[in-house]
């Protein structure tokens, strides 16, 4: 099993910034991910989700700043072959069949691991001789994984892995990334709005709203800093930082960032991941910078 | 002792001393092998055509020299006249066919080998995949490039020293052809100009492809630019290499300076009783020059041996800027790849 607290961080941001031709994508970023995580990166569309990770993959460069993946400020030979990426478009090429997907995928990495590949595949029940053009979403999405698989790598980030997979398919898929983290201490980054594909397969949270990074940090940590009240009076969550306060008639419903101890008049209970990011994603003005406390 | 604490150590992943990077060989050949096939089609093609006008040329003119119908004084008559009918249709096929063929080559390398190459894999996004594996783009696009490249270069080399041959042996010593080396479509087909062409061709599809990663708009791009090149190159080709000049005295026969054989005519006038050299433009195309006083006709030309100079020259060229083309197009790889 893996040790996080072994060795370097598998990514670690120090002002991150991006910036395209339209404006910032992202800025400010600071935050650290332990070797051996899985870790959610959770956010509206267009939040930087994606240039997130296409900056981890060496895909892109950062406009200030630095990431640090695997301990490498830049890119290197040795680095590429170290971490996998999976785009949220899927690239392959449409002629080649899926055979000769994998073969490339073997031809290109000196660590290919050919089972893991092909295990993937066959829980799909692929034909190799079909070419990746007359595939559907999913069934492409299933060999871009295996590639990305096969490649062995250390770290592992995936930009929106399972959004076109059916149900059965995303079990056996998360199944198979799990598996992949326990057994080889895989880091895996993997980016989704679909909130209940991640529950309870994460141990760590990213959470990214308009170019900033909202939350970072154990995912435990952070659930266990939070309180979901419901009370019949909002006037008195004074010593709390208020994420999110509603109200529907006379009851107030409030997620709270809290160390000390809950007025005996509300009802209290921690937060599951859901209500938390939803909680967050609907109240972009909060204070980034008692947010970012979470992470330290 | 302190060795099995070593071996405690958890080991992930036992990475070899010398890392062996990735093979790009297979992939390489994978995408590229359907483009040099038909490149490989279109070799054979034209040599089978020019081969067959070679051999079946060279025959005519022998039973020509044999049945004594060579010169041209004997062709009206009846044996001799289906013989040159012959030859001059088998030139002709050379002349007519092959040369505008082989000239047009290099736009088509440019637009169907060169263009789509990086278009179509930015067009798709298929670049990620590749980077995404354990190889640099700089090494990616060595071999990407490589391999058809290398394909383009030895298809026009063999039909440049082929065409160049059968120009050499069965036209421009023809009895029976006229084809002089600086003709429009002569020029392009022979000596080292398909392949200088072909090649910068190439390296502009693979360039206008990476600028605007879309395939149809870069494959008539590349066209239009090849056909451009083409136009310019053929308007500075007089001075890439110095004119001979010459003098000749006034001949009723004709009114201008009559070159040597197979020579390219760049400039020609009169000169007038007072010594000046006045261009024929101005004395006959509505210059208003009165020449009628001419005591001389001047001319500027390149004989026919200057074709070597000119060609070595305008390939020199060529090959600048295709070098110039590749480290552009590696370059803004490199930086696309971060």
């Amino acid at each position: 099993m893996n040790n996080p607290t072994d060795g370097q961080p598998a990514l670690e941001a120090v002002g991150l910034g991006r910036r395209y031709r339209g404006g910032w994508a992202l800025r400010n970023c600071d935050f650290s991910l332990p070797a051996g995580r899985i870790c959610g990166v959770v956010g509206p569309n267009g939040a930087g989700k994606s240039t997130l990770l296409a900056l981890g993959a060496r895909l892109l460069a950062p406009t200030e700043g630095e990431l640090r993946v695997l301990g490498e400020a830049g890119n290197t030979p040795d680095l590429r072959r170290r971490v996998g990426f999976v785009a949220q478009d899927k690239p392959l090429y449409p002629r080649l069949t899926v055979a000769e997907t994998l073969r490339l995928g073997r031809e290109l990495n000196p660590d290919w691991d050919h089972r893991t590949a092909q295990r993937v595949l066959d829980q799909g029940q692929l034909d190799p001789k079909a070419r990746i053009g007359s595939l559907s979403g999913g069934q492409r999405t299933r060999v871009a994984l295996a590639l990305a698989l096969g490649k062995g790598p250390e770290l592992l980030l995936l930009d929106e892995p399972m959004a076109d997979l059916d149900p059965l398919a995303r079990h056996q898929l998360m199944g198979i990334l799990m598996a992949e983290a326990a057994e080889r201490g895989t880091t895996i980054v993997l980016s989704s709005h679909i909130l209940t594909e991640l529950e309870g397969v994460i141990d760590h949270l990213l959470l990214v709203q308009s170019g900033r990074i909202r939350l970072a940090g154990d995912l435990e940590q952070i659930l266990d800093a939070h309180r979901l009240l419901t009370g019949g009076d909002g006037s008195r969550l004074a010593p709390h930082t208020v994420v999110e306060r509603r109200s529907t008639g006379r009851t107030t419903t409030a997620l709270v960032r809290t160390d000390a101890p809950v007025d005996g008049s509300w009802e209290s209970s921690r937060p599951t991941l859901e209500d938390l990011l939803l909680s967050y994603l609907r109240s972009p003005q909060t204070d980034t910078a008692t947010d970012r406390e979470a992470a330290a | 002792m302190s060795t099995t604490l070593h071996t405690e150590r958890p080991a992930r992943r036992t990475a070899p001393a010398a890392t062996r990077p990735g093979r790009m060989r297979w992939l390489a050949w994978r995408q590229s092998r359907a483009g040099i096939a038909v490149l490989a089609t279109g070799l054979l093609a034209l040599a089978a055509t020019l081969l067959f006008v070679h051999f079946s040329a060279s025959a005519t003119v022998a039973t020509m020299e044999r049945t004594g119908c060579r010169t041209p004084g004997s062709w009206s008559e009846n044996g001799c006249f289906a013989l040159v009918t012959r030859a001059e249709h088998l030139t002709g096929i050379f002349s007519q066919y092959l040369q505008p063929v082989i000239t047009l080559l290099p736009v088509l390398i440019g637009m169907f080998l060169g263009a789509p190459l990086l278009a179509q894999e930015f067009e798709r996004g298929t670049h990620r995949l590749v980077w995404a594996q354990s190889v640099t783009p700089a090494r990616w696009l060595r071999a990407r490039i490589g391999l058809p490249g290398l394909a383009v270069l030895l298809a026009t080399g063999v039909l440049a020293v082929l065409s160049s041959w059968v120009w050499w042996t069965d036209v421009v010593h023809s009895p029976v052809a006229f084809d002089p080396p600086f003709g429009a479509f002569t020029y392009p087909a022979i000596g080292t100009a398909p392949v200088a062409w072909s090649l910068f061709a190439f390296a502009l599809g693979l360039a206008v492809g990476l600028v605007l990663r879309r395939t149809v708009t870069a494959v008539l791009v590349t066209g239009a630019l090849a056909g451009i090149s083409l136009a310019l190159m053929r308007l500075a080709r007089p001075h890439l290499y110095p004119v001979t000049s010459g003098v000749q005295p006034v001949d009723q026969m004709i009114s201008t300076f009559a070159q040597p054989t197979n020579a390219w005519l760049v400039n020609s006038g009169q000169v007038l009783a007072d010594g000046t050299r006045v261009p024929d433009l101005d004395c006959y195309g509505g210059g208003g020059v009165d020449c009628s006083g001419t005591v001389a006709r001047w001319g500027d030309y390149h004989p026919a041996g200057d074709l070597v100079p000119i060609q070595l020259v305008e390939s020199g060229i060529l090959l600048l800027l295709t070098i110039a083309l590749l480290a552009f197009t590696f370059r803004r790889t490199g930086r696309a790849g971060a």
